[in-house]
């Protein structure tokens, strides 16, 4: 198969992976003005603390695999796109600090849970203006140059898609809270993931019949790829999207918490195979394919072949991270506490003179002297008086005597 | 691309970079601390361990997250503010880049939510390992960033075809020339940056009286780590400035802060440089020791900045002011270590208290010394972004002044809030000190003694 294909395959795939996984964590911060107790948002952020931090690295990758395997794309988007792409960016750094912080602060919690949420919607309409702008087209010039203005990535369709994404990433993150909670809370998310679907399902159905047949919304250079809305990728996308969120609003309620989550997985996937498929063979429609911007390279192969090797490997361990942290949220058991099996009666010594780990050592007056002048001597050696062999002695054997004396520890 | 925005550019790079690199270095140097600080634990199962690794860790997560966010942005700075750069080197870089993504960052990102919040859902090894797991992250992620980075200063292994870089021979492209000496340089500079960190917060609380035993711990493990360490570093960054001098001779001229190749040199410490008359209108010295320091030899000649052409010089003062700070800061390390060494071997470590405030001034110290040496390095090797093959005037974007002011703006704005909040946050955590844990422990004697009496299985007990 072409290089570039696969190459594209595992771009893709890292861009599905983050809408699906930072989606729900990004949904989760949408999500947090809507509730307004404090110890109910404690858990909604407590279910993304131990996860969040890997689903970010699949935007690293994303960009990185860009970087790599598509130069001419990655030097032509970036640029093009500029204020989305700074604004997501420290939307995200916002967030995921915010985050962090808000455990640590006593008195400006709401600040930093405004910070949070703030930083979630804008880090997904931005995400969601790339998308469009992405589905719009951008115009190059002969030299691969965008014709952009500095403004010219917001109309009224990018704005759509935007908005569209962040009600999306709510309602991943509804399901996953549903999954993560018990009690009042998770039957409100129950509440919300239903009202979500209904305000979702007229506005993705707006967007699909308007992209084929307005020309508000495809206002650039037409639709790309999948260009009739009867084509067998629109119908199937279709029906798809709409039997799976039947099936979200249905099992919502269901004993069974993990399949409205799983649905919500797969609308994701359908919906960016589809979105995927529109661009095909392009990578920023409409003058370059993935073929124009690859790099036929060396470095490119080898970094491909690694990727299929290495991104199993990291699945199994996010998996095993996953299964760690499995079932309803319980903050409690975050807080680290000694292991039963750890013989630990004995007293606290905190604020003990004596210390409890540290021997003194009290080494004799000669002993102090020899090791203060090789030292001194040491320290000439060091700066390369000597030169570096001299030098490299020097430092081994200070280091050999050093840890024989310092390093012992009593046990 | 208009100069003021490419300008900007420059400045936006050098202040997130700079930012960024505050975490990494911090992050990478705590891990392994947390690393030999679980082992100890695992090893003699005292509680003490076991508080001090709580401790810093609460530090160390805070740390790694806005280490991990503001990395972010560093991968796609390439292509925003740099694009011409990131066509042409990106198959290279990204190459690099993204074997880095998927061998460290993922690494440190599946094993960090273990580690932090998991210690209660695996057992001890499982969590003595995800925090290994996380250590080996950040120097495998340490090893592919400053291959990428070694690779801008000295290009090999590669063949260049339609104004693209690739990379032929992956072995000489990532171990390049200068990869052995800067590697090194740069973990040794994060392990000064953690244990400076950890001695200065515990020299805070040997100075207050406060958690003596847990602070004579951690004191004491982060001076041994230093003493060993800083003769290692000053040997390898000495070194490091020797080759430098055959790869990029101008770095090292503006380094030393002479335009005229001079004999028996003094060591400059202040000056005052013209860079468009070639001179120093001023400048202060010690007398021989810069020959002594640079030539190995009191008469030798330290050569200056003229002998690199006009149009490859980098700016002197930035280079020399910021290699100085790092200079004199690893001599105030230094004699922090030697000083250690002989307040130990009288038993006066922990109670000299003008040497415990020595450390608690120097609590940034590493942290400083390596943002000023990053400095150093990326303003010595301009005007080149790729050394000697891509000008870094030639490598921007086509953006106008009114974007990168606006995000450079608001990329201030934000990282100074930022920045002053992880502050305060840190010295809230500080002055906190490491809890007064709940322990819900019990011995073999208590184990029998329930089995028999038939009290509640756990005894618990809280400390204050």
């Amino acid at each position: 198969m072409d290089i570039h294909i696969l190459w594209a395959g595992v771009v893709c795939f890292s861009a599905v992976m983050y809408t699906i996984f930072d989606g729900f964590d990004l949904g989760v911060g949408i999500l947090i003005p809507f509730v307004r107790d404090e110890e109910e948002r404690d858990t909604m952020v407590e279910s993304i603390t131990p996860i969040w931090d890997g689903n970010e690295t699949w935007l690293i990758l994303m960009g990185v695999g860009l970087f790599g395997g598509f130069p001419r794309a990655y030097s032509v988007l970036l640029p093009a796109l500029y204020i989305p792409l700074i604004l997501m960016l420290l939307s995200l750094i916002l967030r995921g600090v915010a985050m962090e912080f808000r455990f640590m602060s006593a008195t400006r919690k709401t600040s930093w849970d405004a910070a949070f949420a703030l930083g979630s919607v804008l880090a997904a309409f931005c995400q969601g203006m790339i998308l469009g702008n992405l589905m719009e087209g951008l115009k190059l010039d002969k030299n691969f140059n965008h014709v952009n203005s500095t403004f010219g990535f917001i109309n009224p369709f990018t704005i759509l898609i935007g908005f569209s994404l962040i009600v999306s990433y709510a309602l991943i993150g509804t399901t996953w809270l549903n999954l993560k909670t018990t009690g009042a809370i998770q039957y409100r998310f129950k509440r919300y993931a239903r009202r979500i679907i209904v305000f979702l399902v007229p506005l993705f159905m707006v967007i699909f019949w308007g992209r084929f047949n307005w020309s508000v919304f495809a206002p650039l250079n037409g639709a790309y790829g999948i260009r009739s809305i009867f084509s067998v990728a629109s119908v199937v996308w279709c029906v798809l999207s709409l039997v799976l969120m039947a099936g979200i609003y249905r099992s919502i309620n269901a004993r069974r918490e993990r399949i409205p989550f799983f649905l919500n997985m797969l609308m994701t996937v359908v919906s960016a195979l589809y979105i995927v498929s529109g661009f095909w063979p392009y990578i920023i429609p409409p003058d370059l394919t993935i073929f124009d911007a690859g790099s036929p390279a060396y470095g490119n192969t080898i970094l491909l072949v690694s990727s299929f090797i290495v991104i199993p490997v990291i699945l199994a361990y996010l998996i095993y991270s996953y299964t760690v942290f499995r079932g309803k949220v319980n903050a409690r058991d975050y807080e680290p506490v000694l292991h039963d099996e750890d013989i630990a009666l004995e007293p606290v010594r905190l604020n003990d003179h004596k210390d409890t780990l540290i021997r003194q050592l009290n080494l004799s007056w000669p002993l102090r002297i020899i090791i203060s002048v090789a030292g001194i001597l040491f320290f000439f050696a060091a700066i390369g008086c000597l030169g570096d062999g001299p030098a490299l002695w020097s430092i081994g054997i200070f280091i050999m005597v050093f840890s024989f004396a310092c390093l012992r520890y009593r046990h | 691309m208009n100069n003021f925005a490419e300008f900007l550019s420059r400045f936006q790079f050098g202040f997130t970079a700079c930012y960024h690199i505050m975490f990494p270095a911090l992050s990478i140097g705590l891990a392994w601390f947390l690393v030999l600080i679980h082992a100890m634990y695992l090893k003699t199962g005292k509680a003490d361990y076991f508080r001090i690794y709580k401790f810093w860790t609460s530090i160390f997560a805070l740390n790694f997250s806005v280490g991990v966010v503001t990395g972010i942005f560093m991968s796609f700075q390439f292509g925003l503010n740099w694009s011409k750069f990131s066509y042409a080197a990106g198959p290279v870089l990204g190459s690099i880049i993204g074997l880095e993504v998927m061998t460290a960052f993922f690494l440190e990102a599946g094993f960090l939510g273990i580690m932090l919040l998991g210690w209660n859902r695996v057992n001890k090894k499982v969590h003595f390992f995800a925090t290994l797991m996380v250590a080996l992250g950040t120097l495998i992620s340490a090893t592919w960033i400053l291959g990428a980075n070694s690779w801008l200063h000295t290009p090999a292994g590669y063949k260049v075809s339609n104004g693209q870089y690739f990379i032929v021979e992956w072995w000489h492209a990532l171990f390049n020339p200068s990869f052995y000496f800067r590697y090194p340089h740069m973990l040794l500079a994060s392990m000064f940056a953690a244990s400076f960190f950890v001695a200065g917060i515990s020299a805070w609380y040997l100075l207050k009286g406060r958690y003596t035993g847990f602070a004579r711990t951690c004191f004491s493990i982060a001076l041994v780590v230093i003493t060993i360490l800083i003769p290692v570093q000053l040997w390898v960054g000495d070194t490091l400035a020797a080759r430098m001098s055959v790869f990029q001779p101008g770095k090292v001229q503006a380094m030393e802060g002479y335009w005229d190749d001079k004999p028996s040199a003094p060591y400059l410490l202040f000056i005052n440089p013209d860079q468009k008359n070639e001179r120093n209108k001023m400048q202060i010295g010690i007398p021989y020791l810069g020959s002594i320091l640079v030539v190995h030899d009191p008469h030798g000649t330290v050569p200056g900045l003229k002998r690199t052409p006009r149009s490859e010089r980098p700016n002197m003062a930035m280079t020399f002011y910021f290699f100085r700070i790092m200079f004199i800061i690893a001599i105030i390390m230094f004699f922090v270590a030697v000083t250690s060494v002989a307040l130990r071997f009288t038993g006066k470590l922990f109670t000299t208290r003008w040497f415990l405030k020595l450390c608690m001034w120097m609590t940034p110290a590493g942290v400083i010394a390596t943002m000023a040496g990053w400095i150093t390095s990326e303003t010595g090797r301009q005007p080149y972004v790729i050394f000697g093959l891509l000008r870094t005037a030639e490598a921007s974007s086509s953006l106008s002044s009114f974007q990168v002011i606006l995000s450079f703006g608001l990329f201030v704005i934000v990282y100074l809030v930022l920045l002053v909040s992880y502050i305060l946050f840190v010295r809230k955590i500080v002055r906190k000190g490491p809890e007064t844990i709940q322990e819900t422990s019990k011995t073999e004697e208590h184990k029998k003694d329930n089995f028999i009496s038939g009290l509640p299985e756990t005894i618990k007990l809280s400390v204050k």
